[in-house]
């Protein structure tokens, strides 16, 4: 249920009307487009229940920008410098051809959804990161490397933290095996930043190092510890002490969780995956990493960002893309749908693989494709997805949809949707900006 | 596989286009720092020349006064130094400075009254390097201490000096001292005047830790501070880039002297033989609170007129200093302490004017009576004499018509112009402040000369890059002055033999002409040594013979005040490049942290060319390159045009990014007299290797804090080794001790099979004195996998990888590596391995 503020220091959830937005209906808050009429309207909307689908959802961020002309798209009669070097082959779902480099995908695209007629318009990396996980444009230049750069608004990982919260000892919310570019909680607050494993699932000796027991301190030292900080920080402090001593605290509550629950500690043990399963998923950092958001779904995680990078081919892009990035992609995604279909997880468990752009059709003077974001596709799998689809098509080249062209804000409406959150809810920032979870939006048509 | 690329070609080739080695680069030799950066005159000096890219043939010039300075090289250039740790990450470390060879050399200098820049300049067959600087002093210096990386250095009683280097980022030098007397120091900062090219940023704590004065170069000059220091006192003076980056050609003089901190006179220049007041302003003049002050002083200025520079004496409550002031035969005028007068002022001929711009005032007119036909130059000067100003002229006619203006002369931000009066009358030379700053800073010097007959000569270029059995042009201007506009007559010394001039040698500029071509040729049979050149003019004026030299610029000086000059021109006779080198790829490729990249690389012959090519990382690396990255030397066989390089990335690379490398191609020719030359080419630009790096396929890890150890005993050290299902060979540990261990701590091979994953790793000692105390001692574990794609490895002495990693590279090995680290203190008992835990001192409870 919504709740407004009336707090004048407006905390992020609100219970009651607050002065500025009641000052609202006198244009303070034209700047976002909404007078108070609209508000109400809208935070009423949020009071519908959604009945879920999804449970949880996996991201593939294929961050660079694959090329769905080479992937999902190709297009064997565009002329060689569009087309490139890959012809198609067939898939499990008739009539369906997708890029011979995807063998294994080939085999599970009867149980995705596989939409190729995604387009938006910003061909920035950084811009297009916090463009595709907030559903906001970013209001900053290509080329801003903050980690993370979304300061206002949150991620879409953040909003399910928010709105779904814990359904185990598990963080809602994970990173993996970096913080992803657009990650972070926006005005959200700490309690709904990612936890961020920082380290690669694929090296032989993979822990997180965070759940690793200090040597030495028992749990009774460690319990003596907590209280002792506890006590630490219920001492007289200055105002701006207290608040980054309750920052603080937030952060070790999650922390204290994670080291006590054998649940997480075995839900991050991938050695006790089989080798077989873990080959099939490909010893990748990408292919190790599904298989880990897989185990952190079925230990109740909300929501897992796999963040996987170099897919900016701008230069002599077919070796790269045909000895490292397609088969990484291939096996991982194709492993995890299987995985999680065989586990009977996958008509609960949303599976996403996308990027912030695409690649430009023509093929450039140094054999490489540039930014694209004008005609993209995008994977879904699971979740209450119709299994075996495609919508949406492309033209000729690939350059631009055909059909109805969904949009970041579309894609975010879905995936809430799908995951039983109302994306017209809002919530106001510290200065009462209302901010829906997704600024419009709708459905995908067939989706499901 | 074979298919698509076959496909792929195919498509490229119908689509009209393809992907040729794009122009070769050729990589030209640079001189990038001299450690120590300065010496005293009148000794000899061991220095370390920090080269980038250099080639064995590489010559050395000593530009100006050579016969009295004399530079001895003492062996080859080591390897290449990579930037140590901490590394930087994001936008600071995507444009690394190049990673330096350092080559030992000697240096025997003249003795010297006053400071003075020697001129070094390098240069091979690809090409001359820019000029580098080096400073001798008539001052002995102390070395910064390079053990010493945590506490302040003790410098002796001042006036000191001491000379650095702050070589890793978020380096910070400290140096302290005791006061003597009670009084200002004043700290200066010679950094970017020797060619480093850093922004220094300066700091004085008191021996509490307060923060007296700090500073930073904002706007590339090198920085100074004043302070009070209370004799008996201890002071710290600290030095660090502004962005706290490191690198080993941040090299610094740093000075103390117990003296005020005098920034600018006014007059800023003394007539000669005048005795005036001259006002010296500065820091710790008058008071102790080393605010902004100005202390008057009678100066008489010496007739000499060899003497260009006088050192004028002040004599304050804190002791003697002084401060250089500039020598001219002209009148000088200063306005001291006069409120802002919009008026215009009237002026005669040959005057100088020292003034400020006061509040609110952006705008000083004079009024000059020139009469009709007469040459005036006018030269207003901010820059050059330490101001913060930004100058423009403007001259106008009776009318208040504009008849001349200039904001900049190249290279400055200081304005002149030279023009002749059309009409008889007076004209107004308004000076204009740009910069928005007032006050007693705020000064500038205006000269006012009728030009006298003259001309000045100026090369557009120091260097001539002259490629053997071709030509190359040199253009050579003459500045003109009062009305003279005869013929100059140039000369040309030191052209080395197969080498000629048109139109000739000497030649003129002809009469009335102001710019002239030199064209130089050289003979296909001819060496390609480089030459040191000089040009002198020579003209009749007023029935004199007047000689000049020509002057070619001379940028060493990144915080040059005023444009600097050289007569000395490099002449580099250049042989065109043999091979052109480019990656087969130049996208991301996915490797696992401390493994091994076989990288394709592309070459292309050129001049019919078939030799052996020597391939090595390239000291200058593009956007994104990230230390450790490296790689071996490896030889190209005669006539081949493809190899695979093997690219080595430690285990402890980030795996957020991607990781750049390119590599160089070094051909040896001889040239048309026999000399061996060696030619490098490198990746065109915006092509590299790029490598994104995931998790380790190894990794070798043990659980033991630091142990005490009898020495002469043997123990066991606990390993556990992970590897990835992908590794399948055998690993073999092995025992990397300090060079003061080499032989007093051993242990045997040892090569575990697939499957074990745990050892006790058993390590031996000698019963030696010389093993007590901590050392640091290092396991690491090697796994290799024969490649037959494998090149060539040699050692050049290029690459900066380990010479285990090397040694087992020329074997055909790919190299997997992980390492762990552990404490050990050897003790002189003799008794059993004891683990002991590190001792604690903590305020908590024991068992918190």
């Amino acid at each position: 249920m919504i709740r407004i503020n009336l707090d004048k220091h407006s905390a992020p959830v609100c219970d009651r009307i607050s002065r500025r937005q009641a000052l609202s209906v006198g244009g303070s808050t034209i700047m976002a487009g909404l007078g108070l009429p609209q508000l109400l309207q809208l935070q009423a909307e949020t009071v519908t229940s959604i009945a879920p689908q999804a449970r949880a959802c996996i991201l593939l961020f294929l961050e660079g920008g694959p090329s769905t002309i080479d992937l999902w798209d190709l297009k064997p009669q565009a002329p060689a410098e569009i087309r490139g070097p890959y012809g198609p082959i067939a898939t499990s779902l008739p009539g369906l051809s997708i890029g011979e480099k995807l063998p294994h995908c080939a085999k599970v695209m009867d149980k995705v959804t596989l939409l190729r007629s995604h387009s938006h318009k910003d061909n920035g990396h950084s811009t297009g990161y916090h463009y595709c996980l907030t559903g906001y444009k970013a209001s900053f230049p290509d080329g801003n490397l903050r980690i993370p750069n979304n300061e206002l608004y949150p991620s879409i990982g953040s909003i399910i933290s928010r709105e779904l919260g814990l359904r185990s000892a598990m963080p809602s919310y994970i990173n993996m095996p970096n913080p992803m570019a657009a990650g972070g909680p926006g005005f959200y607050g700490v309690e709904h930043a990612p936890f961020v494993i920082e380290t690669d699932p694929v090296q032989p000796d993979f822990e997180v190092r965070d759940l690793r027991p200090v040597t030495g301190v028992n749990p009774t030292r460690f319990a003596r510890r907590r209280a002792m900080l506890r006590d630490i920080e219920q001492l007289d402090q200055p105002a701006v002490s207290r608040a980054r001593s309750r920052t603080m605290a937030k952060y070790y509550e999650k922390a204290y969780d994670l080291l006590t629950s054998p649940a997480a500690q075995q839900a991050f043990d991938l050695s006790a995956e089989k080798q077989s399963l873990r080959a099939t998923y490909g010893y990748t950092s990408l292919g190790q990493c599904s298989l880990l958001a897989r185990r952190l779904v079925e230990a109740g995680c909300r929501f897992i960002g796999v963040d996987h990078g170099s897919w900016d081919t701008h230069f002599d892009c077919f070796p790269t893309q045909e000895k490292d990035l397609f088969p990484h992609a291939d096996m991982a995604f194709s492993a995890l749908v299987n995985d999680l279909d065989e586990r009977g997880l996958l008509d609960t468990t949303l599976v996403v693989m996308m990027g912030e752009m695409g690649r430009t059709p023509r093929i450039n003077a140094r054999a490489g494709r540039d930014h694209w974001s004008m005609c993209q596709s995008v994977l879904f799998a699971g979740g209450g997805v119709k299994r075996g689809q495609v919508i949406g098509a492309s033209d000729q080249h690939a350059a631009y949809p055909t059909t109805e062209p969904f949009s970041i804000e579309d894609l975010l409406f879905s995936i809430f949707t799908l995951m039983g959150i109302n994306p017209k809810k809002i919530y106001n920032t510290p200065l009462g900006r209302p901010v829906p979870l997704v600024n419009g939006g709708r459905f995908v048509t067939d989706l499901t | 596989m074979l298919r698509s690329v076959l496909s792929l070609t195919v498509a490229l080739t119908m689509a009209g286009w393809s992907c040729p080695l794009t122009a070769q680069t050729v990589v030209i030799s640079e001189l990038g720092y001299i450690f120590p950066p300065g010496y005293h005159g009148g000794a000899a000096v061991d220095l370390r020349l920090g080269l980038y890219d250099p080639t064995d043939d590489l010559q050395f010039f000593l530009l100006d006064d050579s016969e009295e300075a004399k530079l001895t090289l003492h062996g080859p250039a080591g390897r290449l130094l990579m930037q140590g740790v901490p590394y930087l990450s994001g936008p600071k470390g995507y444009r690394p400075l190049p990673m330096p060879r350092e080559r030992p050399a000697r240096l025997q200098l003249p003795a010297v009254s006053k400071n003075r820049m020697l001129r070094i300049q390098i240069a091979n067959a690809n090409g001359a390097g820019q000029i580098h600087r080096f400073l001798i002093s008539p001052d002995r210096a102390i070395h910064e201490d390079p053990e010493n990386s945590t506490s302040s250095q003790a410098l002796p009683a001042l006036p000191t000096a001491v000379l650095g280097c702050l070589t890793q980022h978020e380096e910070v030098d400290r140096y302290s001292f005791q006061a003597d007397l009670t009084g200002p120091v004043t700290a200066r900062l010679m950094a970017r005047q020797l060619g480093a090219p850093f922004h220094g940023a300066l700091e004085a704590h008191d021996q509490q830790g307060q923060l007296l004065t700090d500073t930073a170069d904002t706007t590339g000059i090198d920085p100074s501070i004043a302070f009070f220091v209370q004799q008996g006192e201890f002071y710290t003076v600290s030095v660090r880039d502004l962005d706290f980056r490191g690198h080993r050609s941040f090299v610094y003089r740093l000075s103390l002297r117990a003296e005020p901190h005098i920034i600018t006179t006014n007059p800023v220049v003394g007539r000669r033989g005048a005795q005036l007041p001259v006002r010296f302003i500065g820091y710790g003049l008058q008071t102790r609170s080393m605010k902004l002050e100005t202390v008057v002083e009678t100066i008489t200025f010496p007739h000499d007129p060899q003497v260009t520079d006088f050192q004028a004496p002040l004599t304050t409550e804190f002791g003697k200093t002084s401060y250089s002031i500039r020598l001219d035969n002209i009148p000088q005028r200063s306005y001291p302490d006069r409120p802002a007068n919009k008026a215009p002022e009237p002026v005669h001929a040959d005057t100088g004017i020292t003034r400020t711009f006061g509040a609110n005032v952006d705008e000083h007119v004079y009024i000059l009576d020139a009469k009709a036909d007469e040459f005036w130059t006018v030269r207003a000067t901010a820059r050059a004499v330490g101001s913060p100003v930004d100058l423009a002229l403007v001259i106008r006619d009776a009318n208040g018509e504009t008849i001349a203006e200039n904001d900049d002369l190249p290279r400055t931000t200081d304005p002149a112009i030279h023009f002749q009066a059309s009409t008889a009358g007076p004209f107004q030379v308004s000076v204009r402040n740009l910069s928005g700053q007032s006050g007693a800073t705020a000064f500038y010097y205006l000269e006012l000369r009728q030009a006298a007959p003259g001309f000045r000569l100026q090369l557009e270029s120091q260097q001539v890059q002259l490629p053997v059995g071709e030509t190359a042009e040199l253009v050579l201007r003459a500045q003109r002055s009062g009305g003279f506009n005869g013929t100059i007559r140039i000369e040309a010394k030191g052209v080395p033999e197969g080498v000629t001039i048109q139109p000739g040698n000497p030649f003129e500029i002809p009469a009335g002409k102001n710019m002239l071509k030199v064209t130089f040729a050289c003979r296909p049979d001819s060496s390609s040594q480089a030459a040191l050149l000089s040009f002198t003019g020579s003209a009749q004026l007023d029935g004199v013979q007047v000689r000049h030299p020509a002057w070619a610029p001379d940028n060493s000086n990144l915080a040059a005040r005023e444009p600097e000059f050289t007569s000395a021109i490099m002449l580099v006779r250049t042989l065109k490049p043999r091979i052109k080198i480019k990656p087969e790829e130049s996208d991301e490729r996915t490797v696992h942290r401390g493994s091994t990249h076989l990288g394709g690389v592309l070459f292309e012959r050129l001049e019919g060319y078939d030799g052996e090519v020597l391939v090595t990382l390239s000291g200058s690396q593009e956007t994104k390159f990230r230390q450790g990255f490296g790689g071996p030397d490896v030889r190209l066989e005669a006539d081949a045009l493809h190899l695979f390089y093997p690219c080595f990335l430690p285990e402890w690379l980030e795996t957020l990014d991607a990781y750049r490398g390119r590599l160089n191609a070094v051909a040896s020719v001889r040239d048309g007299q026999g000399f061996g030359r060696q030619l490098i080419t490198r990746f065109p630009p915006n092509t590299s290797f790029g490598i994104t790096i995931e998790g380790a396929l190894l990794r070798l890890s043990h659980q033991s804090r630091e142990l005490t150890v009898p020495r002469g005993a043997s123990f066991d050290l606990p390993i556990r080794i992970s590897r990835s299902p992908k590794l399948t060979v055998p690993i073999q540990l092995q025992l990397i001790v300090p060079a003061v261990l080499k032989d007093l701590v051993f242990t045997n091979p040892e090569t575990l099979p697939t499957g074990k994953s745990n050892v006790y790793y058993k390590i031996q000692s000698l019963d030696k004195p010389a093993l007590n105390g901590r050392h640091r001692l290092t396991v690491r574990a090697l796994a290799s996998q024969r490649s037959a794609l494998f090149p060539t490895i040699v050692d050049a002495g290029v690459s900066p990888l380990d010479p285990g990693l090397i040694e087992l590279m020329k074997q055909g090995q790919m190299p997997v590596m992980s390492e762990t680290h552990f404490l050990v203190h050897f003790v002189g008992d003799t008794g059993p391995a004891i683990e002991k835990r590190p001792e604690r001192h903590s305020i908590l409870p024991k068992d918190l």
